[in-house]
């Protein structure tokens, strides 16, 4: 996010455009800033991980690499995926830690205008104005950015947990 | 940080170390002239390097140290204590100006003068002998263009101190006026020496730093001097010294190491020279004298210049090009090229070591997908990737293994110094110094082991006055151990000191308020003894420097956990302490054992795992509860088991109850001193395991230590032992109470003082109790089978007929189902001891506080923190068999001897236990064995004894031999001797008597035997 600056209404613009990967959630669009994304996966192995939080599903193995992963349903209040339905990964970083967050699907990589950038409405639900940057205004839908450190943080994830 | 600054910290760091060890070695053996070569080449290169960086600090205490170094060496001066210490002294306050340099890249601000004035008042003990290194000089020569001091150390490297030294001069005036005057009538006789033409010193000292500066400004010289302006001043004062005085090494020398970087040519040092030139001449050299100095210059021309060519052949192996002109160096320096190593950075190892991890895992894989393959062209290529991938990781294995010498390297000074500080003799020996193990399994036990060395000399080992007093040596010893075993490194620190005292350690936790008295009295000295491992403890009366601040053995042992390691002690009081640390050689790689519970895979670190039991319900092995507590039984042990699915929380209890046709496997672990068995569903196999750390939002499930990637590419959980008996601790039972039952095996095997007693209730809520010896089995009688025949109760028990006794008289039998009794036999008596219930076994030091008159009752004594009537068991026998005891009138039974040492030798242990407890709440001091000869080993130890009371029918050697043994000998001749015997006849009685026995008492006349003893003490004690 570059130069960013507060309008008169109180909504953040800054000019230029950003590239956000979208995930779809339970109907629900997301955007992920493309940059933090490592990996996109297909279902993957995923060993639970007993006695941790709910939104932990487990731990995969990523080209040698031991990753976490998130079960981002979970943590946005969302109904758990239906039966035999599996998820796919997008493997993002926080603080030098791979996590993946697990979703249901991957769409395409959008470039979005500054100027379509919103603030969290505040009537949002508090679980996701927590780790929702922002909203982007798209033709036919609504598009909040996930903070992946957010979502990720210890503080906030106690409370989700 | 600069390069050049962090080489020498390094190699500085490494060079006082040795030095610190060394000296030590040296106060010991003064005359070991090779010891003190060694010391004083270090700390001379210590002082010249940091001449050379411009570290005024370090290098005049470095200086001063080496002075006194200097005078050992020279046999001018003794080595004392004294001096020793005021040079480890020395040696600490470089090693906090290098610890200030490190943080901040500047000497910190100090004051050394204190310290650097004893150390030269110690030099100046040598005498009027003149002073061999014109340190006196030092700091007065004023660099113009800088207003600072400059030193003569400063510009040197060991070779220019020797080119000082070879001009030696009446220099101990150390006037400015002086250096000036003395040299031309040493190094140049003639008077026409360039150095003095050239206007000395403080010319040259002008000329280097012009030099420096101008060389930074230089286009196409200025890359060849990658270090300071500072430095490379340096390096021109001591090169143009060097080369004026005609010292033709140190010149090579320094002129060798001018250059830093590769491609300085022909050409380059012409332009070097010309500048030079231009500069002499900005000093007001003369023409002539100036052409003559630069024509000087031409004898390190080649030097310079082949050290520059070395460097581009191949930049790491600077020593191999500077051997070019190496020639003239000592034997010593260069056995030290000769060994061939580099300096890695400990990151890029660990880099390497992530690296190899991968390569195996990925190996692993490789091999798993091609084993399921058939005839696939990739088995030969990957059988040899194989092969490498196992080299590979066993070498860089190697890189990081270090022996445990170094981490012991610090030991011998800080023991040194805390003989001196505590006015001890002490002596460490390290052995197996050189087994090896991983460099960070090092640096993580390096702490805990010097903590626990420092205590073993505060706290275990007593001053020298102590130790004579008690009849050790003067010297304490402190032994450090380490050797390798199955997969693991034992490190045991040993002292011959005081060992942990109890008494003074359980004031202590109650003063703490860790544990009452109660708890306190139910635990053995062993288990108090662990207290030191409790956080927030120290032993030590007075605070030293040393060690008593609190931060004590819990720190050392939860450091060692953390690594995986376990940490045991067994201390005698007055014998000394033993500690013993079991730690895992290697961290990155472990063996791990794979179990399976709800068809998810999980690992346990093989280091605490103890065995495997099986059990089903039909086999050997059956998992019982004790109200919902699942226990096995193994080996007469119960092993409190936890489930691993229940401890994940897949399954609840009842779920796991309610199984049929169970099959389950038990990893019987070991966690401290507590071991518990982990029931799982199956167990697979033992696999080595690269330990992962898990995610910091996992962190704080502590039942996983880490996590690891199989060789089919699953990632799978690593189980903490630690973390799954706290959490079954908290969820099931008490940890201490099970702690402390691991802990009385221990120590049953390790102490026999002590009685195991049967607790059982009977009539009335008090406990009763009975030494367990005495009880020959316990069995559950059918109420129904019991008969009375003659007025007493009996039961058909063996083919024959028992007896049943109550134990309490207001009890009665059950009125159905089964009744506990407890068996006891003696020859061919076996008598049933009806009892309400059974409630335990304890093992206790037997103290009878309160003695009875009730008839069956020894007395009363605290076990398991309850009062408890002790029984005699005697009485009930006696009660059974109208034959077993002769009942007698009390009405004349003698008063005690308080205190009275008795000797009881009996062969039957059974004897042996009943009269103890009788003879205890008697008031005697009991000790029994049984056979005379274990009696006569005491007598040849030198024990006494008032009274001796000995069975006469004994194997080897009976009772009448061992009487006349006693009396034809000397030391226990005048100890009374009483005769307790089963054989009491007319004849054997005359018989005794003429053994030399003074009482014949037939046996299980309690009443007789205590008058009896009493009679004999009074006695001896009328003759006396």
């Amino acid at each position: 996010m570059s130069n960013l600056v507060v309008r008169d209404d109180l909504s953040l613009v800054s000019t230029g455009t950003q590239d956000f990967v979208t995930v779809r959630l339970a109907g629900q669009t997301l955007g992920i800033p493309v940059l933090g994304v490592h990996d996109v996966l297909n279902p993957q192995k995923i060993t639970r991980i007993p006695l941790s939080p709910e939104w932990v599903s487990g731990v995969l193995n990523l080209r040698g690499k031991i990753v976490t992963a998130i079960d981002l349903r979970q943590r946005l209040g969302l109904p758990p995926l239906e039966e035999g339905k599996q998820s796919m990964s997008v493997v993002v970083e926080h603080n030098d830690e791979p996590y993946s967050l697990q979703i249901d699907t991957v769409g395409e990589v959008l470039s979005l205008d500054d100027q379509d950038f919103e603030r969290n409405p505040v009537t949002l639900d508090p679980r996701w104005r927590e780790v929702s940057r922002g909203i982007y205004r798209l033709k036919d839908e609504l598009l909040p950015i996930l903070d992946v450190d957010k979502l990720l943080g210890f503080e906030s994830s106690g409370k989700a947990a | 940080m600069d390069d050049l600054l962090n080489e020498f910290l390094t190699e500085t760091a490494e060079s006082i170390d040795v030095v610190d060890v060394e000296l030590v070695k040296l106060e010991q053996d003064p005359n070991n002239k090779e010891v003190l070569d060694n010391i004083f080449r270090l700390v001379h290169t210590i002082k010249g390097t940091c001449g050379f960086l411009g570290l005024p600090r370090l290098e005049s205490v470095a200086h001063s140290s080496e002075n006194v170094l200097g005078k050992f060496r020279d046999g001018e001066l003794e080595v004392s204590e004294h001096a020793v210490t005021v040079i480890l002294e020395s040696l600490d306050r470089i090693k906090e100006i290098l610890a200030g340099l490190e943080a901040t890249e500047e000497e910190p601000e100090g004051d050394d003068s204190e310290l650097i004035n004893r150390l030269d008042a110690i030099a100046e003990g040598a005498g009027a002998a003149p002073d061999p290194e014109p340190d006196t000089v030092e700091g007065e020569i004023v660099d113009p263009a800088l207003g600072r001091t400059l030193k003569p150390g400063e510009v040197s490297l060991e070779e220019l101190e020797a080119a000082f030294a070879n001009a030696p001069g009446p220099e101990e005036m150390g006037t400015e006026e002086g250096e000036a005057d003395a040299a031309p009538s040493s190094a140049a006789p003639s008077g026409g020496s360039l150095f003095d033409r050239i206007g000395g010193e403080d010319t040259i000292a002008v000329a280097a730093h012009l030099i420096a500066q101008r060389l930074e400004s230089d286009g196409s010289l200025a890359k060849f001097f990658s270090n300071t302006i500072d430095q490379r001043k340096g390096q021109f004062m001591g090169l143009m010294l060097a080369i004026f005085k005609d010292d033709l090494d140190a010149a090579d020398n320094v002129g060798r190491q001018l250059v830093s970087v590769a491609g300085f040519s022909e050409k380059n040092f012409d332009q070097l020279l010309e500048m030079i030139k231009v500069v002499l001449g900005e000093c007001q050299v003369d023409g002539d004298i100036c052409d003559e100095a630069v024509m000087s210059f031409e004898l390190v021309r080649e030097a310079v210049v082949n050290a520059s060519k070395a460097l581009t052949k191949a930049e790491t192996k600077g020593a191999g090009g500077a051997q070019a002109g190496a020639q003239a160096q000592s034997g010593a320096r260069e056995q030290k090229r000769v060994t061939q190593s580099i300096r890695v950075s400990v990151d890029l190892l660990e880099d390497l070591m992530n690296m190899v991890s991968e390569l195996v895992l990925t190996r692993n894989q490789l091999l798993q997908i091609t084993r399921n393959m058939e005839n696939s062209e990739l088995g030969v290529p990957l059988q040899r990737l194989s092969q490498c991938t196992t080299e590979l990781q066993e070498n860089v294995m190697k890189t990081r293994m270090q022996p445990i010498g170094n981490a012991w390297a610090k030991l011998p000074r800080i023991v040194r110094d805390l003989t001196v500080e505590l006015d001890k003799k002490i002596d460490l020996e390290m052995l197996g110094a050189e087994t090896e193990l991983d460099r960070q399994v090092l640096e993580l036990i390096k702490d805990p082991l010097t903590h626990m060395v420092r205590n073993s000399a505060d706290h275990g080992i007593e001053t020298p006055a102590e130790r004579m007093a008690v009849g050790k040596p003067e010297n304490g010893t402190i032994v450090l151990n380490a050797y390798h075993e199955g997969g693991h490194i034992i490190i045991e620190i040993k002292d011959d000191g005081r060992g942990i005292s109890a008494g003074k350690l359980s004031s202590k936790i109650l003063e703490k308020g860790l544990a009452t008295q109660a708890e306190l009295s139910d635990m053995s000295d062993a288990q108090i003894q662990k207290f030191i491992f409790h956080p927030g403890f120290s032993t030590a009366e007075k605070i030293t420097s040393v060690s008593g601040r609190g931060v004590g053995m819990d720190v050392v042992r939860s450091n060692i956990e953390k690594i995986g390691g376990t940490i045991d002690m067994v201390s005698i009081e007055g014998k000394g302490s033993t500690f013993q640390i079991k730690i895992p050689l290697t961290l990155a790689i472990v063996a791990g054992l794979i179990v399976k519970a709800q068809e998810e895979r999980y690992a346990i670190p093989q280091i605490s795992v103890l065995e495997l039991v099986r059990a089903s319900q039909n086999s050997e092995h059956k998992i019982e509860t004790i109200k919902d507590t699942p226990v096995l039984r193994l080996r007469n042990r119960l092993l409190p088991l936890v489930y691993l699915n229940e401890v994940l929380g897949f399954t609840t209890r009842k779920e796991i109850d309610d199984r049929e046709n169970v099959d389950d496997f038990i990893v019987v672990t070991q966690v401290g001193a507590f071991t518990f068995g982990i029931v799982v569903d199956q167990v697979f196999d033992t696999e080595e395991i690269v330990v992962k750390p898990v995610a910091p939002i996992l962190k704080e499930l502590e039942i996983y230590s880490g996590n690891t990637i199989l060789g089919d590419g699953s990632v799978i959980m690593i189980l903490d032992p630690n973390g799954i008996a706290t959490l079954a601790n908290s969820g099931v039972g008490d940890h201490d109470r099970e702690e402390s039952e691991a802990e009385d095996l221990v120590r049953r095997a390790a102490t026999s003082e002590k009685e195991s007693m049967l607790v059982f209730r009977a009539g009335g809520a008090n406990p009763k109790a009975v030494p367990l010896a005495l009880v020959a089995r316990l069995e559950e009688v059918d109420v129904e089978t019991i008969e009375v025949s003659d007025g007493k109760h009996m039961v058909q028990y063996r083919g024959a007929l028992m007896p049943l006794i109550m134990a309490h008289p207001e009890m009665k039998f059950r009125e159905e189902g089964r009744q506990p009794v407890l068996v006891f036999t003696d020859r061919e008596y076996t008598m049933g001891l009806a009892v309400d219930e059974i409630l335990d076994i304890v093992e206790e030091e037997l103290s009878i506080k309160l003695a009875s008159d009730k008839p069956g009752v020894v007395g009363s004594a605290i076990i398991s923190g309850k009062a408890s009537e002790v029984i005699d068991v005697a009485y009930y026998l006696g009660l059974a068999f109208a034959d077993w005891l002769k009942s007698r009138d009390l009405s004349d039974d003698a008063a005690p001897t308080a205190g009275a040492k008795v000797l009881l030798i009996d062969d039957s242990d059974f004897f042996r236990n009943m009269l103890r407890p009788v003879l205890t709440v008697s008031g005697y001091q009991v000790k029994a064995v049984s056979s005379a000869a274990a009696a006569l080993a005491l007598m040849e130890d030198g024990m006494m004894f008032d009274l001796i009371i000995s069975d006469i029918e004994m194997p080897d050697m009976n009772g009448f031999e061992f009487a006349a043994e006693v009396k034809k000998d000397s030391k226990w001749s005048d100890t009374p001797l009483v005769a307790l015997s089963s054989l009491a006849t007319e004849r054997d009685i005359s018989r005794g008597h003429e053994a030399g026995f003074d009482d014949y008492i037939a046996k299980f006349d309690k009443e007789t035997l205590l008058r009896s003893l009493a009679q004999q003490l009074k006695i001896k004690g009328d003759a006396a």
